[in-house]
């Protein structure tokens, strides 16, 4: 069976590179757009990745733009349509625009420090956090509490949530907890949870790194309620539209060390830039139920 | 006793505090509950318009966001492609544009031309065109909401679709634009608004029903369904209640696009600043009652303690009017006491006399007969001095009664002191009443007395003034009461007269005399005087002649011939010449210890001359003084010596024998003769101041001077010459050979202090005589 996928999905791919190759072959872009999910504010994203698009722009001689978006569906879409070349989704997000539109393609994500929250390694946990100072200490504590998710196409502010964990407790979110308030941005839920809004939240480990290294929390701040099994770290993929050239000019400049690089991962709190391909996140498929 | 009055408008008084201070606790709550109702009212009012706002704001926003789509819809038809296909232009467009995510095309009947994204309707549901063709195809509407399909866990929905119409170009036939709106948008647009912990923003379909909800942090998902708005109005407000409870709601529909906006907030956040400031307002007004409440609980307490206070104050008055009474009525029992005798229990003199005088006014007024008794008890004195003072005073108490008993109706009895007692008869009674009175009186009191184991006899003597006939006054009745009684007693026991104005007074006062003739020994009322005797032939002072003198301390000095004669009468006179005996040998010890060398002669009676130890009386005297029997001198009367002649005699041979010089005194004033004086165991004779008297005038007229005189010398006895009160009398007398001379001539009697200055004048006078 596994084969049978493997060869299906070679296929597959071989079909839209012929595709994409005659259309790459034109590489008629006079200008670069990246969109990002809105895993936190808009304008500091925009900020995080402006080295990046420096970088871009003086590698591949155009403009580069970052496009705001305002949900992750926003950017799927974007990706899907081609309305945007460049995007930085997340795992799931990544499987649900591929399937509607394959020749979507990752090719590199990030391999973030390792943290307290965090693992490292390119990979991430979903993390359900209440606050260190409240009176939830476990699982059970949850019940029938406000709970905060992300945006509902969110990885780990949504989708493993509502599969993994409530596999683990056997019902759906919206029975367990009393109710759920999908925020729309990791940082979102986070305050609502540090404002005491929301029982609990569950966050990528990465944003509460994030947090903990911006000195918005201490340690003692979140308590660790449930962790997920480690997730891929956030693919960079190529929308349908992006001819090979450039591919190949990226992939070159997001490999090759330089000082906008260096400064780009400083900004996102990574060490490296790592490679991915679809099969990286292919698994994740089964994990959030696809 | 507690004033009426005051008690009533004290308690009028507390009724009034009681009552302002219901009065202020009613005031404060009352302002409390209506207060707390204009808060709760106006919160809501105000939180409730806030509300409203924030509806039509993001229902503008939802407006603003149609039109963005009917845009989106314009460019779409200018730009696209022959078959539909929307230009790449319009995908990047697309991919930038915050609000909207994706677009679709279908034609009118809802089948799908062109999808930017993966589609995820593939035709129109017939609701939607429906709802779209209703509303005249020309309208952007947001159409209802679908059922979201039975998926294990739900999601919430992330996009808002809009139907644009799509007017017919070259390009493009009519057909339907479905723009979907990207909810993360909206979220981005709530989250600075202020909702609260419990606000709510609901986006409802043409149906009421929920496309999304939020809160500021995000689409809330739960089971709580909020009941829905009224659907009569485009805006207002209404109270939606939930699981969470009741919400203040505020809702503005956008009728064209089908869009209901909805903003609520549960009531209990709402009013919770409320309750907290009806909390702290409830606590301040306990306080402001609580002291409300001490204050006239204080005031009450202070008011019944002024009354306590009043209340004491009276009972101190009380109990000072009571001390008053009890001291008045002290008073009055120590005045009656005052007023009445102690020991018979009667008035005594005082009172008597002031009750007296008004009884008296009383019977005058009624033209009735007043008696005044005086009541004198006979043998009195023997009787308390031979049985004791105690039964004398027993007796004088038993006589008080025994005249009480008989008292009628306004008589009075006093007692004056001693065995005195003046009875005051009133009533109506004639003068024969009161003779059978005083005869059943007399009757009473001369009846035996039993007083311890002692029988006792005494009778009355009673003097008896009856007004108006004797006088108008009582002093003056009382008096002639007195002297009348004395008139009684000297005519013999038991006896009674009525007062006779031809009384001698002097009688009277000779009886007053006699009755403190005792008390005047006890307290040495007498003294004695001198008169110097001087000796003819060398005119030389050789001795004085004692004369007695009673200072009375009411009648001032009396002389011997008042009070001589009722000492004799009364016995008084053998203690009255042993205190003169007494006396002068007392004078005589102080002259001798100032070497003064004189004769002191002193008058014997002839009752002391009777006692038989008269002698040793006089030589114990003398002993005790230490003085020579010579320096005293006892002058005697005849009548004396012949009253008990042996004794008497006896008596003075024994005193002669030891030393002293006998005289005869007064001779010649008697009928005493010669024969007797050969008898008498006497050295010198006195001749009597009569005789002396007669030879004033010439010196012819006194033979019996002169012939006594010569006799006297022939016996061997020394003459004196009494009475001397001119130079003739001195020059006869030493003519006549007499030895010596007393009288006014030389010297009045004088005092023992007097007697210096005398000596020396007397001695120069002679010096200048010689």
């Amino acid at each position: 069976m596994r084969l049978t996928g493997w060869v299906v999905g070679l296929l597959a791919a071989l079909l839209w590179s012929e595709v994409l190759a005659t259309e790459a072959v034109e590489c008629r872009h006079d200008s670069l757009r990246i969109s990002l999910i809105p895993v936190k504010n808009m304008g500091r994203l925009t900020e995080d990745y402006r080295p990046l698009a420096d970088l871009l722009s003086t590698g591949l001689r155009m403009p580069v733009r970052i496009l705001h978006a305002s949900s992750y569906q926003g950017v799927m879409d974007a990706v899907i349509s081609g309305g945007t070349d460049v995007a930085r989704l997340g795992p799931a997000s990544y499987l649900q625009a591929w399937k509607s539109n394959p020749a979507i393609e990752p090719f590199a994500s990030l391999a973030p420090e390792p943290g307290y929250f965090s693992t490292g390694g390119s990979y991430y946990s979903s993390l359900l956090l209440a606050r260190g100072d409240g009176a939830r200490r476990s699982i059970e504590d949850l019940r029938g509490q406000l709970v905060a998710l992300n945006d509902p196409a969110s990885t780990s502010g949504a989708l493993i949530p509502r599969h993994e964990f409530a596999a683990l407790v056997g019902e759906p979110l919206v029975n367990y907890f009393s109710g759920l308030i999908y925020a729309g941005s990791h940082d979102r839920a986070l305050d609502a949870l540090l404002k005491g809004r929301v029982e609990a939240a569950f966050v990528s480990s990465e944003r509460a790194d994030e947090y903990l290294a911006q000195g918005l929390i201490t340690e003692n701040s979140l308590r660790v309620l449930w962790r997920s099994e480690p997730i891929h770290y956030d693919p960079l993929v190529f929308s349908g539209v992006v001819c090979e050239e450039l591919k190949q000019r990226i992939r070159q400049l997001m490999t090759t060390p330089s000082p906008e690089l260096s400064e780009f991962l400083r900004n996102q709190r990574a060490e490296r830039v790592v490679p991915v391909t679809h099969d990286t996140y292919h698994s994740l498929l089964r994990r959030i139920g696809e | 006793m507690t004033n009426p009055d005051h008690s009533v408008s004290l308690g009028r008084v507390r009724g009034a505090m009681v009552l302002l201070g219901l009065m202020v606790l009613v005031f404060i709550w009352a302002m409390h509950h209506f207060h707390n109702r204009e808060v709760y009212s106006e919160r809501l009012r105000t939180e409730g318009a806030e509300y409203l706002n924030l509806s039509v704001i993001i229902a503008q926003n939802i407006r603003q966001i149609a039109d963005r789509a009917r845009a989106l819809s314009s460019i779409y038809r200018a730009e696209a492609r022959p078959g539909g296909d929307a230009s790449e232009e319009l995908l990047r467009l697309l991919a930038g544009d915050p609000v909207f995510n994706r677009m679709s095309i279908y034609d009118r009947a809802g089948e799908l031309r062109f999808a930017s994204a993966a589609p995820r309707i593939e035709r129109l549901p017939a609701a939607w065109i429906e709802q779209f063709n209703a509303a005249g195809g020309n309208e952007v509407i947001i159409p209802v909401a679908l059922e979201q399909e039975g998926k294990q866990e739900a999601s919430p929905r992330w996009q808002l679709p809009f139907l644009v119409p799509l007017g017919e170009t070259e390009q493009v036939a009519p057909g339907i634009m479905l723009v979907e709106l990207d909810v993360g948008y909206l979220l981005g647009l709530y989250q600075h608004m202020d909702l609260g912990q419990t606000g709510l923003i609901q986006l409802l379909d043409a149906h009421n029903q929920e496309y999304l909800r939020a809160n500021s942090n995000g689409v809330v998902m739960d089971r709580n369904q909020l009941t829905t708005p009224p659907t009569d109005d485009v805006s207002g407000q209404f109270r939606a209640t939930g699981a969470g409870g009741e919400y203040q709601s505020a809702y503005y529909r956008v009728p064209p696009h089908g869009l209901t906006v909805v903003v609520s907030k549960q009531l209990a956040e709402i009013l919770s600043p409320y309750h907290a400031g009806r909390s702290r307002q409830y606590v301040i007004n306990m306080l402001v009652s609580l002291v409300v409440i001490l204050c006239i609980l204080g005031m009450l307490k202070m008011v019944g303690r002024q009354q306590a206070a009043l209340e004491d104050l009276q009972r101190s008055q009380r109990e000072n009017e009571l001390l008053i009474a009890r001291l008045e009525e002290e008073h009055e029992r120590s005045s009656r006491a005052a007023s009445t005798d102690h020991l018979s229990g009667l008035y005594n003199r005082r009172q008597f006399l002031e009750v007296a005088g008004r009884s008296l006014l009383e019977q005058r007024s009624r033209r009735r007969l007043l008696a005044i008794l005086f009541i004198d008890l006979d043998r009195f004195k023997s009787i308390n001095d031979t049985l004791g003072h105690r039964i004398g005073d027993l007796l004088l108490q038993a006589v008080a009664g025994r005249i009480n008993r008989l008292l009628e109706q306004g008589d009075l009895a006093a007692r004056f002191g001693g065995d005195e007692f003046v009875v005051l008869l009133a009533g109506n009674r004639s003068e024969q009443d009161i003779i059978n009175w005083v005869a059943v009186l007399t009757q009473h009191l001369s009846a035996l007395y039993q007083l311890e184991n002692n029988e006792v006899n005494t009778s009355p003597s009673i003097g008896i003034a009856i007004c108006p006939r004797d006088s108008q006054d009582i002093d003056t009745l009382v008096r002639q009461a007195d002297v009348a009684m004395y008139s009684a007693k000297r005519s013999g026991r038991g006896a009674y007269r009525f007062y006779d104005p031809s009384l001698n007074k002097v009688d009277v006062e000779e009886f007053h005399l006699e009755q403190s003739l005792k008390e005047a020994l006890s307290q040495h009322q007498f003294v004695l005087h001198y008169q110097p005797q001087i000796a003819l032939d060398d005119m030389a002072i050789v001795g004085y002649e004692a004369l007695v003198r009673w200072q009375h301390p009411s009648f001032g000095l009396i002389y011997p011939d008042r009070f001589i004669p009722i000492a004799e009468r009364s016995g008084f006179i053998i203690p009255l010449g042993k205190e003169v005996i007494e006396l002068a040998c007392a004078q005589l010890a102080v002259w001798a210890r100032c070497d003064k060398q004189a004769r002191l002669a002193v008058n014997v009676s002839a009752l002391q001359l009777g006692e038989p130890d008269f002698s040793d009386f006089v030589l114990d005297a003398l002993a005790r003084h230490d003085l020579d029997a010579d320096q005293l001198e006892l002058e005697i009367t005849e009548t004396a010596v012949l009253e008990q002649e042996e004794l008497a005699i006896a008596s003075l041979e024994r005193l002669r024998d030891a030393g002293l010089c006998i005289s005869l005194d007064d001779f010649g004033k008697g009928y005493a003769g010669f024969a007797h004086l050969n008898a008498l165991p006497i050295s010198k004779l006195k001749i009597d101041r009569s005789l002396i008297a007669e030879l004033a005038n010439s010196h012819d007229d006194s033979p019996i001077v002169g012939s006594t005189i010569i006799l006297a010398r022939r016996l061997g006895l020394q003459v004196v010459g009494e009475g001397v009160e001119t130079p003739e009398q001195v020059v006869y007398l030493r003519l006549a050979g007499c030895d010596l001379v007393q009288g006014y001539h030389f010297s009045r009697p004088l005092r023992a202090e007097q007697l210096a200055d005398f000596e020396d004048a007397f001695v120069a006078r002679s010096r200048e005589c010689v």
